[in-house]
């Protein structure tokens, strides 16, 4: 009975250590073999190498800081297709699902958005973000310790419009 | 009782007997006829001990222990993570970056998209505030602008 009770409690601290990025993964899957969808994952390998780098400015200074507790950066996006709205509303019902807890949504009727965290202690511990509207979509996650006033900081101190970097950012890839 | 018998009864009143010794005092203690105290106490000791239960207990039959089932559940379960967690990382490192430079432009602008997003929300919160207080600010002005 004890071992049972045992077997079920590691059963569901797995279920927590596969929740992480459980949605982003699942979109990984789902488009897989769909080119019209970028998939990039960056790993905590590559973030640990970001964190030796020098920083010129104070805007560099501010973005390696944001980066340096990051683990994994995954994203699928695409800018071409059809029904973005619908794959918005889609993919927000299965963060919401996937027990996130949400942090803020803009509704625009040209693009939408979604903030959505997991805490644990009070440290974010994934930040996903669903953007959609037109034909963009986007699905990030960031995982790690983050820091939002940090990320916040980012845009403000580098004045650009960040979305304006997605169609740049698809070419990029490959 | 003999005198041996006596040198028993105080060394197990005062609980020094051996096992062999003990049962040595009840046996001659049990036979003995006389009706002392102690006798019909290493008496009642035996009676105690070849008491049967009323209720008849049935067993339940022969046991099985499915020793193979534990190691098959085992197993499905082993295996079951290790495809999940290798599907998973199957699937991301599918899609890895592993030039550095590309990474760090991709975070740079991931964080940039995140960050401004985050600031988006703020400025139209902090709008639709303004837009709030836009009616009240009218009807100040009207309420001044009667007065005098």
């Amino acid at each position: 009975m004890k071992k049972g009770i045992f077997f079920i409690v590691l059963a569901f601290l797995s279920a927590g250590v596969f929740a992480q990025g459980e949605v982003i993964t699942s979109y990984f899957n789902k488009y897989a073999d769909n080119d019209a969808f970028t998939k990039v994952s960056v790993s905590s390998k590559m973030f640990s190498m970001f964190t030796e780098m020098e920083a010129g400015t104070e805007a560099e200074q501010e973005f390696l800081e944001a980066v340096s507790k990051l683990k994994g950066l995954k994203m699928v996006m695409a800018d071409s297709i059809a029904d973005a709205k619908a794959l918005y509303k889609k993919a927000t019902a299965d963060v919401n699902k996937a027990g996130y807890a949400e942090l803020m949504t803009v509704a625009d009727p040209d693009q939408s958005m979604l903030f959505s965290i997991k805490e644990n202690n009070g440290i974010i511990e994934e930040l996903v973000m669903v953007v959609g509207g037109g034909n963009k979509f986007v699905l990030l996650s960031l995982y790690g310790e983050i820091d939002l006033k940090n990320i916040s900081r980012i845009a403000r101190d580098m004045k650009v419009q960040g979305l304006e970097d997605l169609g740049r950012m698809h070419h990029d890839k490959k | 009782m003999d005198s041996r018998t006596k040198l028993l009864l105080e060394k197990y009143w005062r609980a020094e007997t051996s096992t062999a010794e003990e049962r040595l005092l009840k046996e001659q203690l049990g036979t003995v006829q006389e009706a002392s105290a102690e006798a019909n106490y290493f008496k009642a000791i035996d009676r105690r001990k070849q008491q049967v239960s009323e209720i008849s207990f049935q067993h339940p039959g022969k046991r099985i222990y499915y020793w193979y089932v534990t190691i098959a559940a085992s197993l499905v379960i082993g295996l079951l993570v290790g495809t999940g967690l290798w599907q998973r990382q199957q699937s991301s490192s599918e899609y890895t970056v592993h030039d550095p430079e590309i990474a760090l432009e991709l975070t740079r602008n991931a964080l940039l998209m995140v960050s401004s997003g985050l600031n988006e929300g703020k400025d139209l919160s902090t709008y639709q505030l303004n837009q709030i207080n836009k009616p009240k600010e009218i009807i100040t002005n009207k309420n001044n602008s009667n007065i005098y």
